[in-house]
């Protein structure tokens, strides 16, 4: 059961927090500091930005993830040690679309709703996002021998918005969770 | 050999999907969309499962359940959801649909090899 901050931003922020470290660490990543990270981007490394917005009532949510491409091609799930632009390009969306799948379902079991776009990509060296002034923003670095990942969340939360515990709230299923509809048993997870 | 229709918008998650299944001896079709999966199915009679995300353009995987299993000839077809969703309301609009299980991505292979296994048993 994960504390909860006074203030709905810090909460967001929390679960933003939590999201990034369940998917970004088992991929064998490490996190950095709140700035930047003691391994700066290779030069003329080429740079992915996927960007993906989420909102829902009193909640806007823009999660963008800047990754060099020699870290992204190291963790694609085939293990390939050659893939296509196509390839590269499609992860890098897929990583900010389980990134915000599991953000959205982490304020539903506080009782927010969140619905997200379809994200979509930059590329390039020697290229960042720049965060609106307006909105309130996060920004976390995770590294491996292959290089760096920005994660970037902004934020716009009404005043008035309410994020709570709810003992009676149906559950969210949780990531890696497998249910079979039926009346018979699933069958049993294979041993490790 | 059982034919399995994997349906994803994103190419990794199909070639995560195809990789798992095709190891243990399932043949794969593929689909970027509902509608493309959803004329696979009515194209194609040797499906013996399918393997659908939620969250897709054109139709989405629900709208795409809702579609195929109108058609009484697909009533025995195993629809079983891979997405990233958890969210209640949605799962049981699956399951109403015809949907025979839901997976929150990430999967486990050998735990959707297992089930792939036994839902074309028969």
């Amino acid at each position: 059961m994960i504390s909860r901050p006074a203030a709905p931003i810090a909460l967001v922020i929390e679960l933003y927090v939590q999201a990034s470290n369940e998917l970004f660490l088992a991929y064998g990543l490490t996190s950095g500091a709140g700035g930047r990270n003691a391994e700066a981007s290779r030069a003329n490394e080429k740079r992915y930005i996927s960007i993906l917005s989420a909102t829902g009532d009193k909640i806007r949510l823009l999660s963008t993830l800047k990754v060099d491409e020699s870290l992204l091609a190291s963790i694609h799930p085939s293990g390939a040690s050659e893939l296509s632009q196509r390839q590269l390009e499609d992860w890098s969306r897929e990583l900010n679309n389980q990134l915000m799948g599991r953000v959205k379902n982490k304020l539903l079991r506080v009782g927010c709703e969140i619905v997200t776009g379809l994200p979509s990509l930059i590329m390039g060296t020697d290229i960042s996002a720049v965060s609106a002034p307006e909105l309130d923003f996060r920004e976390y670095f995770f590294a491996s021998a292959e290089g760096r990942l920005g994660s970037t969340l902004e934020m716009k939360l009404a005043p008035d918005l309410e994020l709570t515990d709810d003992p009676g709230r149906e559950q969210v299923m949780h990531e890696g969770a497998h249910s079979l509809f039926d009346s018979e048993p699933a069958p049993p997870e294979p041993a490790r | 050999m059982k034919t399995i229709l994997v349906v994803d918008d994103s190419g990794t998650v199909r070639q995560q999907v195809s990789i798992a299944l095709k190891q243990a001896g399932f043949a794969i079709l593929e689909a970027a969309d509902g509608a493309q999966g959803l004329a696979a199915i009515e194209s194609n009679r040797s499906i013996d499962m399918v393997v659908c995300d939620v969250n897709m353009p054109v139709l989405n995987g629900l709208e795409m359940v809702e579609q195929v299993k109108r058609n009484p000839e697909h009533k025995l077809l195993p629809i079983l959801m891979l997405t990233t969703e958890g969210q209640p309301s949605l799962i049981k609009r699956a399951k109403a649909a015809g949907a025979v299980g839901w997976i929150v991505k990430p999967f486990d292979a050998k735990q959707l090899v297992q089930t792939a296994k036994h839902l074309t048993k028969s």
